[in-house]
């Protein structure tokens, strides 16, 4: 019907027998006879396209229908909700039959473009250039509509045949056309974008590169630069959500992909037609404008090869700079970047022009491009490298700081009031906080102080370990940091926060607020909890146990705990802040240390595992100094007394095992080294219940039971030896040489 | 838009026409007008730029310079005048598993003057199976079945490239009276374009030669052959001057080349044949004979006088 529409009129012309057609037929954007042709030959693209959806329409349903046969006839909601799924533009067939249909689509109609005898000939027609491609486009875009024809009446059939399905045909045949409507809009786009890379393109390959520059340059090269900005600022931290934002706003083809299991809203999909069309016009356009000699070269349009390649070359320059950046480490690493980005630039040359030029004879070709090139990537890096724009600031000002959050294990803080913000970033200028973007590490040299020392020497936490992320206003850009922070400010600071003393209550009243709303989510659970114990040189007494609690007595616990804190006054504080006492609630899973007020915290755990605990370790672990040597040179030069050790190590002379503050910049005396032997005893006291040996009655009077508890006893005993050296010009005098 | 159609009736006209291909300047001002009726013979050696002008006038290639107009109307994406023009690439193009069915209802849609009545009269002549792919034809075959379609267009203008070249001696012979038929008739003016004379000489009356991207001679090639003639003469006694070869008229007829052998004297006058003659009888020779010269000897004599080497032109 549609064919014979189409065919021309005749009347006799000047010759007899030579049937003279009117032109009326013939225009300069679509040619009828031409049209029906095109139908006649690529029948099989129309049949291609026909049996993919024939299995991925009606059969898949079909088979759907038939596997949950019992389960829709027993709950028929669950068909509605299965038949709105399908049939919804969040199905995510649609949108990859869309790209693949499209991009084979557009390549069938522009395959004539890479073969110069097919391009000699088309142009020797008696058609408008446009003409003959838009004719074409229109012919493969009706196969591949007509395709899904015979799948929807099959569709029909099937929703009429199966019991299930039969009271909600309606929906079926409205769903086929949504999926129809949907995926042609996702089609035209994919359509239109291979059909633009093509057209710049004299070959078939080329034209596939084109595509990936087409849909993946721009957000890959921004990407690029963020990672290069992550890399080389100390300030800016990227995130992944930032490169998936950008790449939805850039590349058309990503927010397509990531929309793939989301409903898709009418504007969006007017919007990829559109789009798609735009894209087929300007194909159109190029087709027309393109010399018909440049069919078999790579590249239709000389100056966008030479684009192409120096585009390429950028990145190239870029990312091999960024790839020895990051595999070099010291004061070389910016020289390792520029070589990177040399070779990156070179390589990338070379390659180009082999590919767009077919031969590596022209390998070379460009010499003065590539240069001006390279050096500017290589400006660019040391732009970048050095700040010299000044992009990285250490200190967020507090206009752009949105919020900051303290994590100290369980006790989250989360700061917006910006006087308090102001505050904290005040600290960070004078000194007192100071953001290293790597991770926690004393970034200098500190003295003993007392509050961390004492007499735990052995037991020397990670000074300042405090996880605080400052959140950007603009752009919610995270700059995670861990900040070196001194306890005094950090208890300031915290107070300042809270406008509370009473630290251990409000350490509590976090963990109970976790607490509650892990209750919420899990009314009827318990916990699975774990005792472990604290090592000390001084050999706390510690149990380990493992059991199951529920929330009522996870809360006793607690409270428990908070009393015992309280009574510790600033040394609870203390135990918080050097992260030796914290409780951790994971989904069900919860733990707790000993703390050091053994006693009490014991009955508690007594208490809390009488009906679930199988065993206690009972452990103690000591450490008895031996001798300390000093080596010069390898030779055994004099010894140190204990108390010598300490005091140098209070004094802050010996570095190594016995201080955390040694940073990439602190040096140590070559030539002298430190052994300490210590002798170390663990002893595990083991004590097992078979089976429950005490339990607690409804008035809480505990009872004995059969059988009793085993313990058997080992201990173990070692030598430890831990290295240290003197720091540089802290030698004492009598070790000099 | 559409495009009226009217029959076109003139002549092509190629003007200073320039076509690079990134350093390769293929043709170079070339200029050139083709009347209709005649059969334009369009000669060089590999690489003169034989195909290239045949592809511009095609309207497939866009010159860089200078136009080529059928009637007063440039060629390019005129799709009227595309009508009246068929190309016989030297490659022709046929679909992939298409028959000479499917390429002719591809040329029907096309062009608008297709005769289906020459079309199955050329199909019985060329003895052509039209359900066989044309992909396992041989080379030959394919010639004929591009000739086939493109004279069942009923083009006014046929642009041939090295289109008989593949052709068997007797296959040649019948697809030149096929064209000389059509020339008779009126209705085509073929542009034949090779690297062969002696297979343009019996059919052309016009011949171009093509050399380095530039028209070197243009003639037709009755009044080239009217215009010079081969003499062998045995003089009694001395040997003539070479100025003195003098028609009735008086006029000095121009000796192009002289060579003695023995006593026979070959030289090449040129004149018109009783000028020629008469000039000769006056010396009172012993023997003389006129010979007629082949194209190719004509084109020789013509291009060693511009100071060409005709061999290392044409090869």
């Amino acid at each position: 019907m549609i064919l014979t529409a189409l065919s021309a009129k005749t009347a006799e012309g000047e010759n007899p027998g030579v049937r003279t057609r009117l032109l009326g037929s013939h225009n300069n954007w679509f040619v009828p006879g031409l049209y029906k042709n095109e139908l006649r030959r690529t029948w099989s693209s129309g049949l291609l396209f026909a049996i993919v959806l024939f299995f991925a329409l009606p059969v898949m349903n079909l088979m759907v229908f038939s596997n949950r046969e019992n389960s829709f006839e027993n709950h028929p909601e669950y068909v509605l909700d299965y038949l709105e799924n399908f049939f919804n533009t969040a199905n995510p067939f649609i949108t990859l039959y869309a790209c693949i249909g499209g991009l084979f689509c557009a390549i069938v109609v522009t395959e004539y473009l890479f073969d110069r005898r097919k391009v000699n000939f088309v142009c020797s027609l008696p058609v408008k250039r446009q003409a003959y491609l838009l004719t074409k486009a229109a012919a493969n875009l009706t196969w591949s509509v007509l395709a899904w024809i015979p799948s929807i009446v099959l569709m029909m059939l099937v929703a009429l045949l199966t019991e299930t399905m039969r009271p909600h045909f309606g929906l079926v045949l409205g769903g086929c056309f949504v999926l129809l409507v949907s995926w042609f809009c996702i089609h035209l786009y994919f359509f239109g974008l291979t059909m633009l890379a093509c057209s710049f393109c004299g070959t078939g390959s080329m034209g596939v590169c084109m595509l990936l520059i087409l849909g993946g340059y721009i957000p890959i090269t921004l990407v690029s630069l963020l990672g290069l900005a992550d890399m080389v600022y100390a300030n800016i931290n990227t995130s992944y959500y930032l490169s998936v934002e950008i790449f939805s706003a850039i590349s058309g083809v990503f927010r397509i992909f990531a929309q793939i299991a989301y409903e898709k809203s009418v504007l969006f999909l007017l919007g990829c037609a559109a789009i798609g069309l735009a894209f087929t016009a300007a194909a159109v356009w190029l087709t027309v404008i393109r010399q018909s000699e440049k069919a078999g070269t790579p590249f239709a349009f000389d100056r966008v090869r030479d684009l192409v390649k120096y585009l390429l070359m950028g990145l190239a320059a870029l990312l091999g700079g960024m790839l020895f950046e990051a595999m070099s480490a010291g004061s070389w690493s910016f020289v390792w970047m520029l070589f990177g980005c040399i070779c990156g630039a070179i390589l990338c040359w070379m390659l180009c022009n082999t590919i767009f030029y077919k031969t590596p004879k022209m390998m070379f070709v460009g010499r003065r491009g590539m240069i001006i090139l390279t050096v500017c990537m290589m400006l660019f890096s040391g732009l970048s490298r050095f700040d010299i724009l000044g992009l990285d600031n250490y200190i967020p000002s507090t206009v752009m700081t949105n919020r900051i959050e303290l994590q100290n294990r369980d006790m989250p803080l989360t700061v917006r009031d910006k006087s308090l913000i102001r505050m904290f970033n005040a600290m960070a200028k004078n000194g007192q906080v100071a953001y290293d973007k790597y991770g926690p590490a004393a970034s200098y040299r500190y003295p003993t102080d007392k509050y961390l020392y004492e007499d735990k020497l052995w037991n020397v936490p990670p000074m300042i370990d405090i996880g605080c992320t400052v959140w950007k206003t603009n752009y919610l850009i995270p700059i995670a940091k861990n900040t070196d922070i001194l306890y005094e400010d950090w208890v300031q600071f915290v107070r300042a926060l809270t406008a509370r003393e009473d630290f251990a209550d409000l350490y509590f009243e976090s963990a109970l607020k976790k607490l509650d709303r892990a209750e919420r989510l899990n009314k009827d659970e318990t916990y699975y909890a774990r005792v472990y114990s604290n090592y000390s040189l001084l050999g706390t007494k510690g149990l380990d146990g493992n059991g199951h609690l529920t929330a009522a007595q996870l809360r006793s616990v607690l409270e428990t705990y908070r009393e015992a804190m309280r009574a510790q006054g600033e040394d609870a504080m203390q135990q918080i802040y050097s992260g030796t006492f914290y409780f951790r609630l994971d989904d069900d899973y919860f733990e707790f240390p000993l703390y050091d007020v053994y006693d009490e915290v014991a009955d508690v755990i007594r208490n809390v595992f009488s009906d679930a605990v199988l065993e206690y370790t009972d452990f103690t672990y000591e450490k008895k100094f031996v001798r300390a040597e000093v080596y010069y040179r390898g030779t055994v030069i004099g010894t140190m007394t204990e108390e010598e050790l300490t005091a140098y190590i209070n004094e802050g002379i010996i570095s190594g095992q016995y201080s955390s503050y040694d940073t990439p910049l602190t040096l140590v005396a070559p030539d002298y080294s430190i052994e300490v032997q210590y002798r170390v005893t663990e002893t595990e006291k083991h004590t097992f219940y078979p089976e429950v040996s005490i339990y607690y009655d409804e008035e809480g009077v505990e009872h004995d039971l059969d059988p009793k508890p085993t313990s058997d006893i080992t201990t173990n005993e070692y030598d430890e030896h831990v290295s240290a050296s003197f720091f540089w010009d802290c030698v004492p005098a009598k070790y000099q040489k | 838009m559409n495009e009226q159609y009217t029959p076109f009736t003139g002549e092509i006209s190629i003007k200073n026409v320039t076509k690079t291909f990134g350093r390769v300047r293929s043709l170079d001002d070339v200029t050139a007008t083709i009347r209709q009726g005649s059969i334009f013979g369009l000669i060089g050696s590999n690489g003169a730029g034989k195909s290239t002008l045949l592809r511009i006038m095609a309207g497939i290639y866009r010159p860089d310079s200078g136009s080529v107009s059928y009637d007063g109307e440039d060629i390019w994406e005129n799709t009227a005048r595309k009508q009246d023009i068929v190309y016989l690439s030297d490659d022709q193009f046929f679909f992939t598993h298409g028959t000479i069915a499917d390429m002719a209802n591809y040329y029907r849609q096309m062009y608008i003057n297709w005769s289906d009545e020459k079309y199955e009269r050329l199909r019985a002549v060329f003895n052509l199976e039209t359900d066989r792919k044309i992909s396992t034809f041989s080379k030959g075959m394919q010639k004929q079945a591009s000739v086939l379609l493109a004279l069942s267009c009923c083009p006014k203008y046929l642009l041939c490239d090295e289109t008989f070249d593949g052709l068997d001696p007797v296959m040649r012979q019948f697809v030149k009276r096929l064209l000389a038929e059509e020339v008779a008739d009126g209705t085509m003016t073929p542009v034949i374009a090779s690297h062969n004379m002696r297979e343009l000489e019996d059919i052309c009356d016009h011949i171009g030669l093509l050399h380095k991207g530039g028209i070197l001679f243009d003639r037709e090639v009755d009044a080239m052959k009217t215009s010079i003639h081969k003499v062998q003469m045995v003089l009694p006694g001395e040997e003539p001057d070479l100025g003195s070869f003098r028609a009735p008229d008086g006029n000095v007829l121009h000796v192009v080349s002289y060579k003695k052998s023995g006593s026979v004297l070959n030289l090449i006058l040129r004149g018109e044949r009783e000028e020629a003659e008469a000039a000769v009888r006056e010396k009172n020779p012993v023997f003389y004979e006129l010979i007629p010269l082949t194209l190719e000897e004509i084109f020789i004599c013509e291009m060693e006088e511009k100071g060409y080497d005709f061999n290392s032109i044409i090869g």
